[in-house]
């Protein structure tokens, strides 16, 4: 998971150990910053000013966790790949990030233009896009500098439509024309509610040049965009260096000279690095009972914990089959769990009561654990009668997969296991490497039930309804198979009103608390931290900064 | 001897084609592939996608074909492309190769220095405080894990001293930069030649509690020689044939990587390419680097066995 990046609103040293019984709300209120107003996120110690002018200069020196493959976003949709790539190339729009979203929201994804100047939307089916004049590529061979135009955004989509990972989100398109050399005209085959943030916004559709592809056969081995910074050095699992694109066509950007990130997959190496002036920030956050000793050798540390807008890991059922098929047994399993112990146990107290999809997008405040419905509190006794109704008065043996994204994975399945027992379901844990991991919960191969997970780059509403809800998704490793749910999916990916659009998913957010189709295990909170004198370093869904949102590195500073 | 040579280097061949068939289907039993790899993360990938990327990498072609074109590439220098990066998988261990065979002989190094001396004083002091102090050593050397080692390691120099290794340089190759490569590779060298020379040790001085008690040991303190004498021209090197199996063994573990000590030090060495493709199923760099690290463990073997002719005058080949 992205390290927190986040800011608050007074600078608060409070770094206690004792975790509380409930964990604390999030903030919900707007919370004022020197600069910036945030929800959401708390500073525990050192917050940034956010007034501050930005200076130029410097390089930024940043321990990455995870080693990209190749350079193609067209082929391969790895996060760090993402990483390496995203600051050298442009979209053709984006999320907004930082300053741009004031109150800073870490929930809010808001699209607006990148290398297009502007935009229309002429009809629900026909987007027209006025790019940017004099952008130039990297003058690098063999694109030397040379202007982007309209060609170069055709090219990029149809070759994201016609190869690699992306194919199914460019099908809703039915043609790209260029009618001049700065316009592009995109006609969809239906409305698609969702087209403009995802694919157009997505951090991964990078705008590329037909030269650079033509010469290696694809950009697995070379980086050459219009982006903020050019690939200096990409060495596997070693370093990546880029360096400022001193032509970028937003004037004065970046402000960094330089980044050199190194590649090290150990989090204890890397705090210690950290911990002994070697870099400006790191990947992979701290525990709460982490924080004091940090303090104490780094006490000018910025520290700040994240609020989860939703849970990334959930449970998923062979719902294709007994006992999982049958409404009363998800519910009894989801009551056998006490998430609060859950919150305590593994992750200190820093955790919340969430389910599969953001709360923001359907709801107007943030629920309390109440709010989930009877399904998600803790209720034994019921769970017991529910068990015995479906036929099941002894319980049932339980194979269940999981992989250890997250440590504290570990402790909520021994919890499940646990909290299981007394309704007789006996939890037979596997916790398989990764790859026949992947292979068996993304194509849905577990034998009964799996600890899932549910990408956080997802930037899209579309994506957290029909990509894992629809029962013909290829995504859908939860088995859901219900007419309701795809005629509802389909229709959020139509609905072009944004409250009738939202009416919808509230009913989907009912049907999936009432049917318990995938009941969520906890949210945890993330806690960050970063040197002082790096600056605007806002992580939002849009942008989770630095591993699915690098291009936010152009507003980066040091000072 | 040229003829045993001659016979040993024509029983690799054997050895290696079976490790070579062994590998190849040995990997393509474990779940998953490269394709289950490529698109983890992706937004949606249709079954038909898949299918279609796994013939484009000739995944489907029948088990034998694939074997033939890859060990007939093999023959040629070719070890084909990496299916997770799609660079040359010669490209990948001429980068990961020299780390590795550096951090191997630098923690071989450690071992024997350390080793050897304490193992042979152990022996001529056997129940002394000196012999004690050695089998201390080396019973908590190997009880304590090399990772836990390496983390407490990490751990307390950044608390204690505010300094760790330059690991936030990255790696650099000794002849780029002599400087941050030592620093770099001297730490888990050290670990690691601590851990070897343990096992090492108690080897080193059991074989010389043996030879202590030959006849001609006796024969030698009976006219007279020196101690030094006794030790160094007359038992060591009979007593240093099982140690030099033993070491002979450890280099060639060794040299399959250390994933722990690279990964703890950021250190792209063959451990960690070996594991991050058998982790993705990248079949070409898996078969590559076992073929790589069986092919020096037979020829170290047999190095190994060569040095015994060379230790022990009485042992001919034929």
């Amino acid at each position: 998971m992205a390290a927190a990046w986040l800011a608050a609103c007074r600078a608060s040293n409070n770094s206690s150990s004792k975790s509380p019984a409930e964990a604390p709300a999030a903030t919900a209120q707007a919370q004022a910053l020197k600069g910036l107003e945030i929800v959401g996120r708390q500073y525990l110690a050192n917050a940034p000013d956010f007034s501050l002018e930005p200076k130029s200069g410097g390089v930024f020196r940043y321990g990455f966790n995870a080693d990209p493959p190749h350079l193609d976003p067209v082929l391969t949709s790895s996060y760090a790949m993402h990483a390496a790539v995203t600051p050298v190339y442009n979209r053709l729009m984006r999320g907004k990030w930082a300053q741009e979203l004031n109150p800073f929201n870490p929930w809010k994804v808001e699209v607006t233009d990148d290398l297009a100047q502007s935009h229309e939307v002429a009809d629900p089916q026909t987007y027209t896009f006025k790019l940017h004049q004099g952008v130039k590529f990297h003058n690098l061979p063999p694109v030397n500098g040379r202007e982007l135009t309209a060609e170069d955004v055709k090219y990029s989509f149809e070759r994201f439509a016609k190869t690699g990972v992306w194919t199914e989100s460019f099908k809703v398109v039915d043609r790209i024309d260029t009618p001049d050399k700065y316009t592009v005209t995109i006609k969809l085959k239906e409305p698609a509610a969702y087209f403009l943030t995802s694919p157009l916004a997505e951090n991964a559709i990078l705008i590329h040049s037909r030269e650079l592809v033509e010469a290696d056969g694809d950009l697995k081995k070379r980086a050459i965009g219009t982006g903020p910074f050019t690939l200096k050095e990409f060495t596997p699992k070693t370093r990546i260096i880029w360096e400022k694109n001193p032509a970028y066509f937003r004037t004065g950007r970046p402000y960094l000279d330089r980044m050199e990130w190194t590649i090290i997959t150990d989090l204890a190496a890397l705090l210690a690095a950290y911990r002994s002036g070697q870099f400006d920030a790191v990947a992979g956050g701290i525990q709460r009972n982490e924080l004091d000793g940090l303090l104490k050798t780094n006490p000018e540390s910025v520290v700040a914990i994240s609020d989860p807008n939703f849970s990334t890991f959930q449970w998923a059922f062979r719902m294709d089959q007994p006992p999982f098929n049958d409404v009363r047994v998800r519910r009894a399993f989801s009551m056998a769990f006490d998430r609060q112990v859950m919150i305590r146990s593994g992750v200190q107290g820093d955790g919340q009561v969430m389910t599969n999809f953001p709360f923001n997008e359907v709801l107007d405040k943030q629920p309390a654990a109440a709010d989930f419905g009877p399904w998600y509190q803790y209720n034994p006794g019921e769970a017991k009668k529910l068990l015995e109704a479906a036929g099941y008065p002894n319980g049932f043996e339980c194979p269940a997969d999981y992989y250890v994204y997250a440590t504290y994975l570990t402790s909520w399945i021994q919890i499940a296991e646990q909290q299981l027992a007394p309704l007789g379901i006996k939890l037979k844990i596997n916790a398989p490497e990764y790859t026949t991991w992947v292979e068996r919960f993304l194509g849905g191969k577990y034998e009964m039930s799996a600890l899932g997970f549910a990408s956080p780059n997802v930037v899209e509403m579309d994506s957290w309804t029909y990509l894992y809800m629809h029962s013909k998704s290829p995504k859908n490793a939860w088995h859901i198979n219900e007419p309701k749910v795809d005629t509802l999916v389909e229709a959020q990916r139509r609905e072009l009103d944004r409250n009738k659009r939202r009416a919808i998913w509230k009913e989907l957010w009912d049907m999936e608390l009432d049917q318990v189709y995938r009941p969520s295990v906890p949210a945890a909170r993330g806690i960050g931290y970063h040197s002082p004198k790096v600056h605007n370093v806002l992580s939002n869904q849009a942008h989770l900064y630095p591993t699915y949102g690098n291009a936010m590195s152009e507003i980066v500073w040091l000072g | 001897m040229q003829q045993y040579l001659l016979r040993r280097l024509l029983m690799t061949v054997p050895v290696l084609v079976g490790l070579s068939l062994a590998i190849f289907a040995s990997i393509r039993v474990v779940p998953g592939d490269i394709i289950v790899s490529l698109t983890a993360d992706a937004g949606n990938v249709p079954e038909e996608q898949k299918a279609a990327l796994r013939e484009k990498l000739g995944l489907n072609d029948p088990f034998v074909v694939q074997y033939v074109n890859w060990a007939g590439g093999m023959l040629r220098g070719d070890f084909g492309d990496s299916l997770w990066r799609g660079s040359s998988v010669s490209r990948e261990i001429r980068r990961t190769l020299p780390v590795t065979v550096e951090l191997s002989l630098i923690a071989f190094a450690v071992a024997i220095l350390i080793a050897v001396p304490v193992g042979v004083v152990s022996a001529i002091r056997q129940d002394t405080w000196l012999d004690y102090v050695g089998r201390l050593f080396s019973v908590g050397a190997l009880s304590m894990p090399d990772f836990w080692i390496g983390t407490m390691a990490v751990l307390y120099l950044s608390l204690w001293f505010g300094w760790i290794p330059p690991i936030g340089e990255g790696f650099r190759g000794l002849l780029e930069n002599p400087s941050v490569n030592l620093q770099l590779v001297a730490l888990p060298a050290l670990i690691l030649g601590l851990r070897l020379s343990a096992s090492g040790m108690r080897i080193t001085r059991s074989a010389m509690l043996e030879v202590l008690r030959e006849d001609y040991i006796r024969t030698a303190w009976s006219k007279g020689l020196r101690e030094r004498s006794v030790i160094m021209r007359h038992a060591l090197r009979n007593g240093l044939i099982p140690v030099i199996t033993v070491f002979g063994a450890q280099l060639g573990l060794l040299l399959a990587g250390s994933v722990v000590m690279e990964t703890l030090f950021g250190l792209p060495g063959m451990g960690r390419l070996t594991l991050e493709a058998v982790q993705l199923r990248d079949y070409p760099v898996v078969q590559a680097n076992v073929m790589i690290i069986g092919t020096f463990v037979v020829l170290l073997n047999l190095l190994v066995d060569l040095s015994y002719g060379w230790l022990d005058p009485r042992i001919r080949y034929r």
